[in-house]
């Protein structure tokens, strides 16, 4: 009796016994096998803690290695609104300390300190002195973190070009968005092992996975020629009362912007101060009705097709019919046998819708797309426009003379000054480029890929047509006198286009837009130059509004760039440009190119990522 | 009738022979006991004291590292302020300004180009006024 009645004690305390094993091996598994990843990291939220170590942004260089933008830290300034509340200071103490430092009033602090949230900014991308007072007040609640803040340290430069990034980091605008995936660069992380209290056990090993910095960029822009630009851009802008203008400085021989510049402009430190319209870089954004300046394509095109010859004389009256429209001349002249060349430097519509008419409309067509019209350039900025060119099946009776006289079509002013870089290096267009290269860890220069080159005219038709350009500013009727440069022979073309009316069909009343396109030294052209004046008032013909401008950023650029003038006695041996300029054109390379090293290595002191601390 | 029970003989137990025990005698610690204990502390007191001098050597070095990064941070941050404030000093419009403003000074006038010839030298000057400067 006493025995069975012990077994079945046994047996009882067994089966708890199994029970329990059993429900803390059921545990076991639930927590080690089934609900691992879960406890694990509960685990890692309750001792571990994540940073995020920001990736410092790269800088954008211009070509001689002057910083155009970079990033400097500082501080941000946040509250935790419940350690405030639970504090033993009164948070309007802590308003009042900090109302002066971060230029707020105490009450909209006051108001911060208050909220519901577990954390507010007070202050962001303050200068990192302010986080350094903060810090030394010791106010419960409030904390500063470090950000990195976008500055632009020559005075805007560049804006329209270099664009702006946002308090985040991230590029927003012009370059620093379209070059934000090199920018950029890769965040790391901290991991730290901390106590129940939060606070970081300092003996414990760190987890550090480095951030990866963005690689710095250098581009074509010289800082000196566009600050030149920038300056004598806007003082013809308001000058002449325009709304605006543009202006772009390429490099013939390699494509490289050297200056984009637009008016008006803004701060980029200061976006909110600035209305949208003056953000824009109306030099690849904006199209226009190139007007005259695109006269070079139409006669790039007779001449290339041989629908006529240099010394062919056609009849030109000052007035002509196509379907139901008459066209007319600038001025009224009686009827005159003209050369291609003195229909180029006079500008006569008359001439030029003559030789479109030989010329047809679809070879037309075809020649104003392989000039580059209705594509992007491939500059790689972002939001380039790429102009209207209708579909020759779309063209109307009167769109072939209207469209060989630059109206109807519609082309920014990069697309323009690239037709004009394709006539002054032979007939081969070279991609404009505005991004030299990028500079590594190693901090060494990777060149950007060479800009594609592709033959557009053959280099007789392309010769020939520069030749006749410098007609337009050295003839006695030429219509650009004033944009003669000194010292050099310099061919172009004007431009005076009416603007389409934005709210009904055709063009608006007095509404023009003025542009000279041209390059120098025309026996051997080194830079192209393009400016376009919106609306300027009471003048404006391109020859005289953009003309002059054209010769002050040409003159600077000529000089800066040590080009040598234009052979005088060449230059006087032959009314139009003599053969000695044509020898010049068609055999040697631009002065830039005979260049034996890059400019900045010319420098006198090393570019300045050499002397660049190592980066973290 | 119940019958009494009968009590059954018990076997006379076996007589043991008395044995005679071992004396008990005090054991003293083992020789080499003190030895031990001798080693244990030689290597315990000077592994815990390594161990913990070990440590905080090491907390130290890391607050040092720690400082020597944020030294070096600092060292950076004001290696950029003074980059910016250098490339704003020499932003070209503001050194323009200051040319003009302060210290006086006039745009270059256009420059003259000169022809060197063998036979001869001939002068190229420039005609326009100077207008740009720059």
């Amino acid at each position: 009796m006493a025995r069975s009645s012990s077994r079945r004690r046994l047996s009882l305390l067994l089966a708890v016994y199994l029970a329990v094993t059993l429900v803390m091996g059921w545990r076991l598994v639930s927590i080690q096998v089934v609900n691992a990843a879960e406890y694990r990291g509960l685990a890692v939220r309750q001792t571990q803690r994540q940073l995020t170590l920001p990736a410092r942004r790269g800088r954008l260089y211009d070509r001689g290695g002057e910083p155009l933008a970079m990033s400097l830290a500082a501080a941000t300034i946040y509250a935790n609104p419940h350690e405030v509340r639970s504090s033993r200071m009164p948070p309007m103490v802590i308003a009042r300390s900090l109302a002066p430092l971060l230029d707020r009033s105490a009450q909209d602090l006051k108001g911060l300190l208050l909220g519901d949230e577990g954390f507010v900014y007070l202050g962001r991308q303050l200068p990192w002195r302010v986080g350094e007072q903060v810090t030394a007040l010791r106010l419960p609640g409030v904390g500063v973190l470090e950000e990195s803040r976008r500055v632009y340290p020559s005075d805007g430069l560049a804006a329209h070009v270099v664009g702006f990034a946002g308090i985040d980091g991230e590029g927003l605008a012009g370059l620093e968005l379209g070059l934000d995936p090199i920018l950029a660069g890769q965040p790391g992380a901290l991991q730290l092992e901390r106590a129940p209290g939060g606070l970081e056990i300092s003996a414990a090993p760190r987890q550090v996975t480095p951030p990866v910095p963005g690689r710095d960029v250098v581009l074509t822009i010289d800082r000196q020629i566009q600050s030149m630009t920038e300056r004598v851009l806007g003082d013809a802008v308001s000058g002449y009362g325009a709304e605006g203008g543009s202006a772009v400085v390429l490099d013939v021989a390699t494509g490289e912007v050297l200056a984009m510049a637009s008016v008006p402009t803004y701060d980029p430190e200061r976006i909110g101060n600035s209305p949208v319209a003056a953000r824009r870089n109306r030099v690849v954004t904006d199209i226009f009705e190139p007007g005259s300046v695109n006269k070079v394509i139409t006669a790039s095109a007779a001449l290339e097709e041989g629908a006529i010859s240099v010394r062919e004389r056609l009849k030109v009256p000052d007035t002509h019919r196509v379907g139901s429209k008459v066209f007319s001349d600038s001025h009224s002249h009686p009827t005159q046998r003209m050369t291609l060349a003195e229909i180029m430097a006079q500008s006569s519509n008359i001439g030029t819708i003559k030789l479109a008419q030989r010329v047809g409309p679809r070879r037309l067509h075809e020649y104003l797309e392989r000039f580059g019209y209705g594509r992007v350039s491939g500059v790689g900025f972002p939001g380039e426009s790429a102009g209207l060119l209708p579909e020759v099946n779309t063209w109307w009776d009167t769109s072939l003379p209207t469209i060989s006289i630059g109206q109807g079509v519609s082309a920014s002013l990069l697309q323009v000054a690239s037709v004009f870089t394709t006539i002054a290096s032979g007939g081969e267009q070279v991609q404009p480029s505005l991004v030299r290269g990028n500079v590594g860890p190693d901090d060494q220069l990777r060149p950007a890929a060479t800009a594609p080159r592709r033959r557009v005219v053959s280099q007789e038709t392309a010769d020939t047509l520069a030749r006749m350009l410098v007609g337009v500013v050295d003839d006695e009727h030429g219509t650009c006198e004033l944009c003669a440069v000194p010292g050099y022979a310099v061919g172009g073309k004007t431009g005076t286009a009416q603007k389409p009316s934005t709210t009904r069909r055709g063009y608006e009343a007095g509404a023009y837009v003025g542009s000279f396109v041209g390059f120098a030294p025309a026996e051997d052209p080194a830079v192209v130059v393009g400016v376009a004046l919106d609306e300027p008032r009471p003048l404006y013909y391109g020859g005289l509004t953009a003309g002059p401008v054209f010769a002050d950023i040409m003159g600077f650029t000529l000089n800066h760039r040590h080009v040598p003038p234009s052979d005088p006695d060449a230059r006087s041996a032959a009314p139009v440009v003599g053969s000695a300029v044509t020898t010049a054109a068609a055999g040697e390379p631009s002065p830039l190119a005979r260049s034996p090293l890059p400019r900045w290595t010319r420098r006198p002191a090393l570019p300045a990522w050499v002397h660049r601390p190592a980066r973290r | 009738m119940t019958a009494l029970p009968v009590r059954r003989p018990v076997a006379p137990r076996p007589q043991i022979p008395p044995t005679r025990r071992p004396q008990l005698r005090l054991v003293g610690p083992p020789r080499h006991a003190r030895r031990y204990l001798a080693l244990m502390i030689f290597v315990a007191v000077p592994g815990v004291f390594g161990s913990v001098a070990l440590n905080a050597l090491a907390a130290e070095q890391s607050f040092a590292h720690r400082e020597l990064v944020r030294e070096v941070d600092t060292l950076n941050l004001r290696v950029d302020g003074l980059t910016v404030s250098v490339a704003r000093l020499e932003a070209p419009d503001r050194i323009r300004r200051h040319a003009e403003r302060r210290l006086g000074m006039v745009p270059a006038e256009q420059p003259a180009f000169l022809a060197l010839q063998p036979t001869r030298a001939s002068s190229h000057v420039a005609s326009r006024p100077p207008d740009t400067g720059g």
